[in-house]
């Protein structure tokens, strides 16, 4: 059974599409997050699952049952925002138990579910307080504890910790990750954070123009990137445009040749001789000589290249390189600086090359 | 760059503050100590003082009546207004087609002058006037005229016209500016609309809504024209201390103390409201 369902769910503002025959299937106890950048259609998305906006086209299935035309108070999801949206009138034990008095839970047992719920987040004895009393870390966690006292069928977070300090942020990733694993729900993740897509996520949706792009678990799309927009907009990428020129079908191995004539050597079984492809390079997937070395590894391109500058980062230097009429992006240690100007050497592994059909 | 001396920084801002400072004193602080004065001097002189004004007013029966038929209007209408711009800004934050037009008509009553509002109504409301017409027409049970002009129930409608737009403004905007998340959250969370307002909505706007109120309220304390020309044998303070002035010879002592036993009530009333506003809305 699945979680959730998205069938042919389209969404215009005037003219304007933002979400396009989008079709999406989530597992029962996944979370799942649609990514993408500001305007892609991610919130709009979310909101048309829980039900604060009506979609144009297209349908909604919350579990078996069909949600499209229930209004939100019938959909019985647990909705996380951005600005944690807390009543400001209300004390945290009143923020959560509001959800549970409109279902007539009886007292005793919305005292037990609060302060479960409290406690889950790591917030009890925080009952009387009220939000304004509390930082940006609390209110986000009273707003995840007021989604899940209501015991919801599905969880949405749209871009939960996008308020939040960057070291702060990091920790609750791993928190939501914990806590979403732990109850098992379902969820749906929106952010235009690739960094915490990586990090939460069962599997990602990338949406882009309103359409869904590629879905797939962390590692495969980042290591699998099925279009340029997925390789651009996941981790830093260089492209290169050419041809495939040759084939080793036993291997499994194309070479991809340049219109300036630089020839790279791929893993592909599905691409052919005279096919026009993108080539994506990682920079962590790019090692860096400074001198030529003597031996050169098997099986592995090999190029000659020109530093054009060079970000120091920290852990690792960011140099752009001029390899022909390309421009590689490279990281290297910090070991040894290479200067602008500076002849370099570069080996890039075929195994770590994407090649992506034009 | 250098830096102005400090005398001089002080002087450009005493020089700021001068407009605002005179005008303080010149409009405001001065014709209040003339008030003062004149209410405590005896009629028609400039020498010698006297309570005589305070206290002949307090002791006549009118008195009373004045004072609470001032204070039933004002409040009152205040109520009505609060309660007719609740469900018409709910309905105008939505934006829906026209919105404009009528938060623009919304204003009307305070773009044209009071005394011309008060004609119009007087003949709007009248025996022969469109809403009688209207009723005997359409209502079975009516058959003669309702009589609305110059009664305590019609000087009220006729504030709430008035002074409405005082509300509504103020409404609107707190309501405009409270973040639809706080409203979808609630709608989330399982209340339907009029859990929503009645729980998430109205307790949010309400400290703007009763801040806002104040402003009409002193606006209504202080009716002059619609119940000098509308509120026919019903007068307000404001009206009782022009039928001062109104005598030949003109009685501007008693006038004078009139209008300071009315500020004293505005201001003691105030001073109660804020202090009941101020309290930590829980």
């Amino acid at each position: 059974m699945p979680g959730l369902r998205l069938e042919n769910l389209s969404k215009r503002f005037g003219k304007t599409v933002a979400v396009d025959s989008l079709d999406l299937e989530i597992r029962d106890g996944e979370i799942m997050t649609l990514l993408g950048p500001s305007g892609c259609g991610k919130t709009t998305t979310l909101r048309c699952i829980a039900g604060l906006l009506t979609p144009d086209e297209g349908e909604i299935y919350l579990g078996d049952e069909r949600v499209t035309d229930l209004p939100p108070e019938r959909r019985g999801v647990g909705l996380v925002f951005q600005n944690y949206a807390l009543w400001p009138h209300m004390t945290v034990y009143d923020n959560l138990a509001f959800g549970l008095q409109l279902r007539r839970v009886a007292r005793a047992e919305i005292q037990r579910r609060v302060s479960e719920a409290l406690a889950m987040v790591r917030l009890s004895g925080f009952e009387e307080r009220y939000p304004r009393q509390l930082s940006g870390g609390q209110q986000q966690r009273v707003a995840l504890a007021r989604a899940l006292v209501i015991e919801p069928k599905l969880l949405l977070l749209d871009e939960p910790l996008s308020n939040l300090d960057a070291q702060l942020r990091e920790e609750m990733r791993f928190e939501i990750r914990e806590l979403q694993k732990n109850l098992g729900i379902t969820s749906v993740y929106v952010t235009h954070d690739q960094a915490e897509a990586l990090v939460l996520s069962d599997r990602i949706a990338i949406l882009h123009e309103g359409r869904l792009v590629q879905v797939g678990s962390p590692a495969e799309i980042y290591n699998r990137p099925g279009n340029r927009f997925v390789a651009g907009f996941i981790g830093l990428t260089s492209f290169v445009e050419g041809t495939i020129v040759r084939q080793d079908a036993a291997k499994g191995y194309v070479v991809v040749r340049t219109r300036d004539g630089l020839e790279l050597c791929a893993r592909s079984d599905v691409l052919q001789t005279g096919q026009e492809v993108t080539v994506a390079i990682r920079p962590e997937h790019i090692e860096l000589y400074p001198e030529e070395p003597a031996v050169r590894p098997a099986e592995t391109n090999f190029l000659s290249g020109r530093v054009l500058r060079g970000a120091y980062l920290g852990d690792v230097v960011d140099y752009r390189i001029q390899v022909g009429e390309w421009i590689l992006r490279a990281h290297a240690g910090t070991g040894a600086i290479l200067k602008p100007d500076q002849e370099v050497f570069l080996t890039i592994a075929p195994d770590r090359i994407t090649l992506i059909a034009v | 760059m250098r830096r102005g001396s400090p005398i001089r920084s002080t002087l450009i801002t005493l020089l700021m503050l001068s407009p605002g400072l005179a005008s303080f004193f010149g409009l405001f602080f001065y014709p209040m100590l003339v008030t003062i004065v004149r209410s405590l001097r005896p009629e028609g002189q400039q020498v010698g003082w006297t309570l005589q004004h305070y206290i002949t007013f307090l002791r006549e029966p009118r008195a009373r009546e004045v004072i609470i038929l001032t204070f039933v209007l004002s409040i009152a209408s205040t109520l009505c207004s609060m309660l007719l711009s609740l469900p018409l800004c709910l309905v105008l934050r939505q934006k829906l087609r026209g919105h404009r037009f009528f938060r623009l008509t919304m204003l009307i009553p305070r773009v044209v002058p009071g005394l011309i509002g008060a004609l119009g109504l007087l003949l709007l409301f009248g025996s022969r006037g469109w809403v009688n017409l209207f009723l005997m027409q359409v209502v079975p049970f009516i058959n003669e005229p309702v009589r609305i002009n110059y009664t305590v129930p019609g000087l009220i409608l006729f504030y709430t016209w008035l002074y409405f737009p005082f509300t509504s403004v103020t409404t609107l905007s707190t309501l405009e500016s409270l973040d639809p998340a706080i409203e979808e959250a609630a709608s989330v969370s399982g209340a339907n609309r009029w859990q929503v307002l009645r729980h998430v909505v109205i307790p949010l706007i309400m400290p703007g809504i009763l801040a806002g109120s104040v402003l009409t309220f002193m606006a209504a304390f202080g009716a002059f024209s619609i119940p000098l020309v509308a509120g026919g044998n019903y007068r307000p303070l404001a009206v009782e201390i022009y039928r001062q002035i109104d005598f030949t010879p003109a009685r501007w002592s008693a006038a004078c103390a009139r209008a300071m036993i009315m500020a004293a009530l505005q201001v003691g009333f105030l001073t109660v409201y804020m202090r009941v506003l101020r309290r930590p809305v829980a």
